[in-house]
């Protein structure tokens, strides 16, 4: 398979200097896309965990047949693979991945690409998906990844000079509220650096599992999953869930009683508190990413008293249906990701046909579902229940793959809360990003938001198109809340951060993908009023930052974000699955029970919202992809 | 990934191209370094070529045995000599601010570069070393002999250039085969990281990312292969067949090492085949790299005076 898949590759990289593979037809562009992941397995996957890592703490008694808590044991021979606290690999070679440094870092000055090319002027949607799409997203990205706090300048374990935060001049004419503009940065190894680390690339932890496991949900160590699993009134913290509360016994995750997450008190800088609702993975809340924690909290103990029927002699062993839910909930966010969510922001025949392939294999879903898999490969009869495999490098989440999920823009300015009977506004005007964030999110539901209407009011309205020009105002001006309170640019930090990780610019960042290089400006941007603009703060094409470049370019026709962005999906979504055991060996009966296997097979993103919000059949009622725009009520 | 090919009285090869399983073999005592020239034909053609490069019968340092004869103690002390050169010694040299122009994007070409490179190399050997055409031409013609083609192979061989060049190549290195090997091998991947730094900090792109304790890591490459013999049988995890005598391992160094910005790794640094060098060629480069920001704060402050 290694050499015909060889050939292809070399076949298609020769077509492909004249012809990209989504202008080849649909029957050739298809063993493109397979002959460029597997060259890209091949060539573009670099490990950067030189230190021995954390000490697994899986907090789970049988680890072959379940999750760890921190995502450790999941490869049984490298048990520490892919746990939370590993370093994120890479998809450029190390050699080209040291972080941009002084003037560099600065050149051009990222504020003022985020004020000119950025700033949204007029909304550019995306009219093919829903603002869910976009909460989707999030939710998925808080399961994978987070390079966790900051490197606050008060940090003594951090070396002054890795401590101190980027200062970014503010250009004439701008009324920022600091010059310089205060960028933290990422917090760098301390504790986990070793001898081998010197002269090479920075590396950065990954605080979340790795791994596809619904850390988002469950949290990625043992204290927070016991956390969200104790119930009580109010517990601000691991260590008083530890000492105060008591762990469900049926396996469920607390929810109040009206169905909602539970809550927790953070205290702003200024020392007022704040209540927020508890979920796995903290930070970045807002009503979009919470309807989704809410409906797959509801979710898990739904599949929890599902299993605790199916097999009785085990309903009272909470932990065996607490770990069997975890394993079930996870396999069926991925699922969804990979079959409905990926299709939906990739709108075309060939990502349709090829994410249902990752799935189920060119065999289909209706062969696998009814006879099993006809062959061990991948290719045929799909990952799922093939042989796990890390490819180049051990699993890891990549700092590329982070560079090129930073999608504010698909976040809208403004929202209009409505009810999902009839369409009426909820409030008397449109509502901020900020008036829907953070501890506004109970709030609304204590004002009578219901979670129906919260997902109708996302599920009609539509995202930002990635693009130039159309980034969230509301995120350049954001309020982020202690431990780093203070007003920042999103924009300019989503610039800086690349550079800083040393992630390649866009003409580098391509040629390590063996893609072409656009030589010009002009060659470069799909609207030739931007090539101009560009010029002006780049001056020359080598120096367009990935993010910036990535949104000029010129889409693949039905595509949500650029072909550039794509190579790095087309590796790692197939990567998440394919490494992780769960998914491939162990997607077995004995791991997820013949309930479980079937639970993944039958259900899909409309049958759990329909299963939890009824109330919603008739708005979804003909809409083939819950991501895409539901119907207007009313 | 590791490749076997195994055709009777053709070929009996084991190619390894990953860092891991080199290391393992690495530390296997039956793997060594004995290159004269045994087994099926290809195995032969190989080992030939190395063989040819002999000087009155003694190979050059880098194909020598394990345990020969004062090898050890001569890489040991050269690596002590070498380890002793620091950064400020090299950019008084007026080679490194020849090449240090060139790579600041001035004038010169290849050629020049790598006989002021050579020159550099060859002194740290022999104290009146000197390099000119003649002597990078000599180094070129080794270099088309050790990685090129068959037919061209054939043709040097043939037409006693080889020879010349050898010849030529030890004469200025006054017998010593380690300075040899370092104006006649070893150069041409320095030249190469030299020419990478050039490309680096001529692309707007990546100029900013190039500093002084990096700069080995973003533009060395490891040789692209090293050759190993095999003493005594051994069965490897690579092949299910035993590695013979008659078997050869090539070790593709350069894939195992590409990208990993591992310098320790290119150098094969923990291996008992390691580089004396390894220190050196670090320094060497961030020479070039100082000498190359000095140049360019001249030139700004001349521009500014203008």
């Amino acid at each position: 398979m290694n050499l015909i898949m060889g050939l292809l590759g070399s076949l298609f990289r020769f077509v492909n200097r004249w012809v990209p593979w989504h202008r080849l037809p649909f029957f050739l562009a298809l063993p493109n896309l397979a002959a460029l992941r597997h060259d890209l397995r091949q060539r573009n996957l670099y490990g950067t965990q030189r230190s021995p890592g954390p000490a697994p703490q899986p907090g789970v008694q049988d680890q072959v047949n379940n999750r760890a808590a921190d995502g450790s044991y999941n490869d049984l021979t490298h048990p520490k693979m892919g746990a939370a606290g590993t370093r994120f690999g890479r998809n450029v070679p190390l050699d080209q991945t040291f972080a941009e440094q002084d003037d560099q870092l600065l050149d051009p000055n990222p504020r003022l690409i985020s004020k000119e090319l950025l700033t949204r002027k007029t909304f550019k949607p995306v009219p093919h998906l829903s603002v869910n799409a976009a909460g989707w997203l999030q939710f998925m990205v808080h399961d994978w990844f987070s390079h966790g706090g900051n490197a606050l300048p008060t940090d003594e374990a951090i070396p002054p000079l890795l401590r101190e935060p980027i200062r970014v001049p503010i250009p004439a004419g701008d009324e920022w509220h600091e010059d310089p503009m205060i960028v933290y940065r990422t917090r760098p190894l301390v504790e986990d650096r070793v001898p081998e680390d010197e002269g090479k690339p920075a590396a950065y932890r990954n605080v979340s599992t790795q791994w596809w496991d619904a850390s988002q949900l469950y949290g990625s160590s043992l204290a927070r999953q016991i956390w969200l699993r104790t119930q009580a009134p109010m517990i601000d913290s691991a260590e008083a869930a530890a000492e105060q509360g008591e762990m469900l016994a049926n396996g469920k995750l607390h929810l109040l009683p009206n169905g909602h997450l539970p809550r927790f008190t953070k205290h702003r800088s200024d020392g007022s508190p704040e209540i927020l609702e508890l979920n796995g993975e903290p930070g970045n809340a807002w009503l979009g990413l919470s309807v989704f924690h809410t409906l797959f909290a509801r979710e898990h103990n739904h599949v929890c008293d599902q299993l605790a029927r199916e097999y009785p002699q085990r309903a009272e062993d909470g932990e065996w249906l607490f770990q069997k839910a975890r394993l079930i909930v996870a396999a069926l966010l991925a699922k969804i990701h990979t079959v409905e969510w990926t299709p939906a922001i990739l709108n075309t025949p060939e990502l349709r046909f090829a994410m249902r392939a990752n799935w189920w294999g060119l065999q289909g879903q209706r062969l696998v579902e009814g006879f099993g898999r006809f062959s061990d490969s991948e290719l045929f009869s799909g990952i799922i229940g093939s042989e796990t495999d890390h490819h180049a490098a051990d699993y890891s989440i990549t700092e590329e793959f982070n560079a090129v999920y930073r999608m504010h823009s698909l976040v809208p300015d403004r929202f209009s809360l409505r009810r999902y009977q009839d369409d009426a506004p909820i409030f008397d005007r449109d509502l901020s990003l900020q008036e829907i964030a953070g501890g506004r999110v109970p709030e609304l539901y204590d004002q009578g938001v219901s979670l129906a209407d919260a997902f109708y009011s996302l599920g009609t309205e539509h995202p930002g198109l990635l693009k130039l020009n159309n980034f969230p105002t509301v995120l350049q001006g954001l309020h982020k809340q202690a431990p780093s309170a203070r007003v920042v640019d999103l924009g300019t930090i989503d610039i800086l951060r690349d550079r800083e990780r040393g992630v390649p610019r866009y003409c580098a960042f391509r040629r390590a993908l063996r893609m072409t290089v656009p030589m010009s400006f002009e060659e470069l941007c799909e609207h030739p009023e931007d090539a101009p603009r560009l010029r002006e703060i780049y001056k020359d094409v080598e120096k367009v930052d990935l993010l910036v470049g990535c949104a000029a370019e010129k889409w693949p026709a039905g595509f949500g974000f650029s072909d550039t962005a794509f190579r790095i999906f087309i590796l790692m979504a197939s990567r998440r699955l394919k490494s992780d055991r769960f998914f491939t060996t162990h997607f077995t009966p004995e791991a997820y029970t013949t309930f479980g296997i079937r639970y993944v097979r039958d259900n899909s993103m409309t049958a759990v919202l329909l299963r939890h919000l009824p109330e919603l059949a008739p708005r979804l009622d003909g809409v083939k992809n819950a991501f895409f725009p539901w119907k207007r009520g009313g | 990934m590791s490749r076997s090919i195994r055709i009777p009285f053709i070929a009996d090869l084991l190619l390894i191209d990953d860092f891991n399983a080199l290391k393992a073999l690495d530390s296997e005592p039956r793997i060594d370094r004995d290159l004269s020239p045994r087994g099926p034909l290809l195995n032969r053609l190989i080992l030939r070529r190395t063989a040819r490069l002999a000087h009155e019968g003694a190979p050059w340092p880098a194909f020598l045995a394990r345990d020969a004869l004062g090898r050890a103690a001569r890489v040991r002390a050269l690596a002590q000599r070498l380890d002793q050169i620091g950064v400020d010694a090299l950019t008084k040299d007026k080679d490194i601010d020849g090449i240090a122009v060139w790579v600041a994007g001035g004038t010169g070409d290849r050629e020049e570069v790598g006989v002021r490179l050579q020159r550099i190399v060859g002194r740290l050997f022999v104290d009146r070393y000197d390099a000119d055409a003649e002597s990078w031409r000599a180094a070129e013609t080794i270099r088309r002999w050790t990685s090129g083609g068959p037919l061209e192979a054939l043709w040097l061989s043939l037409s006693g250039r080889l020879r010349s060049a050898r010849d030529l190549i030890v004469s200025r290195a006054a017998g010593d085969l380690y300075c040899a090997h370092g104006t006649g091998i070893a150069i041409h991947n320095i030249l190469d990281a030299v020419e990478r730094l050039k490309g680096l900090l001529a692309d707007p792109g990546t100029r900013g990312r190039v500093r002084d304790e990096t700069v080995a890591a973003q533009c060395l490459q490891a040789p692209e292969n090293l050759l190993r013999t095999v003493t005594h049988n051994i069965q490897t995890a690579e092949r299910r067949d035993p590695l013979l005598p008659s078997s050869l391992v090539v070790v593709q160094l350069d894939c195992a090492t590409q990208g990993s910005a591992d310098v320790d790794a290119m150098f094969h640094a923990s291996s008992w085949a390691a580089c004396p060098a390894h220190a050196y060629v670090t320094v060497l480069l961030r020479a070039i790299l100082r000498a190359v920001e000095s140049h360019r704060q001249t030139s700004q402050m001349g521009g500014a005076a203008a």
